[in-house]
């Protein structure tokens, strides 16, 4: 295992013009994990990041890779190694020298270096453009270009801006595979920066919810997916039904919230007392047709086909909109006139804490 | 009759300015080659190079000529590598200042920065009397008197702002994001300058020093005050012009030969820049 541990230790960071972009945070990566920090732009996940590297250094609190404080060194001392959003390959270098340039920087001999770029270029299937210059290869391969070129530092920590964002659709399918696949064989800790739930959901061992400056969550995918801890953290992964309210009852595990579309019942993970402002949260596709123990009456509003699934979205009379995600079968899904119910079990839904929450695809798309 | 229109006003003015601009310099070229002096394009006296071949004509054969008799050639030779030695000093040491200012006022984001800015470029805004001037009296009271080195001096002034221009524009264009990427990958910051951000730089630089040597070349007011005994090339063709016969058509030579010499400095240049925009 080359890879090694990252603890943030309370870390703080203020920018000279007074904003906190980061608001203390303790944080411990584990040697070799393919860890993700996943929130919306702006939340002051690169500034983390920049942090680890070294290009920030925090205003309180400390940063240590293996066990070493590494306040005071610069990016150049680290054992870090930073994967740009926009990949920063030096466009005037061919692919050999970028992938060897940390070695020309540590004084190792040409002949030695090409060696090595060799190396890392057939490590990322790119063993046959080594003497071309990065302008003359396709995203995808500039892409792996960026990811020899960092591994070739031998770093014990990778960090990764977002370097996936500028590819199409498919090749960053694709992509994740590879970068999954390339942290699984080098042993080397990743750490990824990504507003891409889907990215964060499928590459990583555990993944860090974080929104204005603090995280939200820590845990697992599914555990990020299916428990979420903060009202943000339930409203940006995924899709969720909101309905916010007042906790009226507290029954073991669960709580019972009265909203303006009727009184549901939803596990109470935080243990909110009776009297708190609460939301309820539940994922479309727990919820489904009939009524369950929670139920609402609503009407189709529109049917969008998406294959092996059907998204249905209903309003209440209330007033809430109502997003169903339901297994295209083949049968006939719901009511397409007039009222219809609609629920979802109490042990599926969850009720947090009145916060701010993120905003969905429907909220921008009413827009 | 016709009616004018806006297009009309605005082609007009633009023939009026092109003509206002160029027509002289039509005159000069024209009269470069005229073997009448004083110049003229009125009076036309036969298509002459003997203007141009001043400069290595045997003695004899201006002793033989009755307007290039009364010149002082070895003079003006002596004036013209002034220049040169004056150009040898003043591009390199402008383009090494401008170099510094444009890395700092790109790379180092402060809050002086705006007043810095206006600090590095005021020389070349301010009237060149001042420049020579002040650099007259700087060097004098630090036991300097006027002459070659002050020219220089006064020159680096305000030229160093033109390499500090365009290289500005250049690190501009230029992601911070590889020089961070370099830092990054374990390269001092000295590293990171020779082979990421010099490499970078090397067009704008080559453009950068064509410029300065023009404008050192060029540079008639600064120098004329800063230059004590001294002479260059500039000063000297004023001095030449200023002939009460009227001025020697040798100037004319001169001054078409610099308009060559300049278009093919600017064809050049817009070719690197094609060649950079690539």
């Amino acid at each position: 295992m080359r890879g090694k541990d990252v603890v943030l230790d309370g870390v703080e960071i203020t920018y000279p013009n007074g904003f906190t972009a980061v608001h203390q945070t303790d944080l411990t990566v584990e040697a070799g994990e393919f860890f993700s920090i996943l929130g919306p732009s702006g939340c002051g996940k690169t500034t983390i990041l920049r942090a680890v590297s070294g290009f920030v250094a925090p205003s309180r609190g400390a940063v240590r890779i293996g066990g070493e404080d590494q306040t005071g060194l610069g990016p150049n001392a680290r054992p870090t190694a930073l994967i740009f959003q926009n990949l920063a390959l030096f466009p005037l270098m061919p692919v050999w020298e970028n992938v060897a340039f940390g070695l020309e920087a540590r004084g190792v001999a040409k002949r030695a270096r090409r060696a090595r770029a060799e190396e890392l270029l057939a490590l990322v299937a790119l063993a046959d453009q080594a003497d071309k210059l990065p302008g003359e290869l396709s995203g995808g391969q500039r892409q792996r270009v960026a990811i020899a070129r960092a591994l070739a530092v031998d770093p014990a920590v990778l960090l990764l801006d977002e370097p996936l964002s500028a590819l199409d659709l498919k090749l960053r399918q694709h992509m994740r595979a590879e970068l999954r696949a390339i942290q699984r064989k080098t042993g080397v800790t990743f750490i990824y920066i990504t507003h891409d739930q889907g990215e964060a959901l499928t590459m990583s061992d555990r993944i860090a919810v974080m929104n204005a400056g603090r995280i939200e969550q820590i845990g697992s995918a599914d555990d990020v997916y299916s428990n979420p801890v903060s009202a943000f953290a339930a409203s940006f992964v995924g899709e969720a039904n909101q309905f916010a309210g007042r906790v009226t009852a507290q029954d073991g595990a669960l709580a019972q919230i009265e909203t303006a579309h009727g009184s549901f019942l939803g596990r109470n993970p935080t243990g909110l007392e009776v009297g708190s402002e609460a939301i309820l949260f539940v994922r479309p596709e727990h919820t489904g047709a009939g009524a369950g123990r929670n139920s609402l009456t609503a009407r189709l509003q529109r049917r969008d086909l998406e294959g092996p699934f059907v998204n249905l979205y209903l309003a209440t009379r209330s007033g809430a909109q109502i997003a169903l995600h339901v297994p295209n079968t083949g049968a006939v899904d719901i009511g397409a006139e007039g009222d219809v119910s609609v629920g979802f079990e109490p042990e599926q839904a969850v009720v947090l804490p009145a916060g701010p929450v993120a905003r969905t695809g429907a909220d921008i798309a009413a827009q | 009759m016709r009616r004018v229109t806006a297009n009309g006003v605005l082609s007009a003015y633009t023939w009026g300015f092109l003509i206002f601009m160029f027509a002289p310099l039509v005159l000069m070229i024209i009269s470069s080659v005229n073997d009448t002096s004083p110049p003229s394009v009125t009076e036309w006296g036969g298509f002459t190079t003997k203007w141009y071949s001043f400069f290595w004509m045997p003695e004899a054969q201006i002793r033989a000529d009755a307007v290039l008799r009364t010149l002082d050639r070895d003079r003006f030779i002596n004036c013209f590598g002034n220049s040169l030695q004056v150009s040898v000093v003043v591009v390199p040491l402008s383009l090494l200042l401008g170099l510094a200012g444009a890395v700092f006022l790109t790379r180092w984001r402060s809050r002086a920065n705006g007043i810095l800015w206006w600090v590095l470029l005021s020389p070349m805004l301010a009237p060149g009397v001042i420049l020579g001037l002040s650099a007259l009296v700087f060097w004098g009271r630090l036991g300097i008197g006027a002459g070659m080195f002050t020219i220089m001096m006064a020159q680096v002034t305000f030229i160093a702002g033109y390499p500090l221009l365009i290289l500005m524009a250049r690190l501009q264009r230029q992601p911070v994001e590889l020089e961070e990427a370099a830092l990054d990958l374990g390269a001092s910051p000295f590293r990171v300058f020779r082979r990421i951000t010099l490499p970078y730089l090397l067009p704008a630089l080559a453009s950068a020093a064509v410029i300065a040597f023009l404008a050192s070349m060029e540079n008639y007011n600064t120098t004329m005050f800063a230059k004590g005994g001294a002479c260059t090339f500039a000063t000297e063709i004023g001095a030449m012009s200023r002939n009460p016969n009227g001025h020697p058509p040798v100037i004319n030579a001169v001054g078409t030969v610099i308009i060559l010499l300049t278009v093919a400095a600017a064809v050049t240049h817009s070719l690197l820049t094609r060649r950079e925009m690539r």
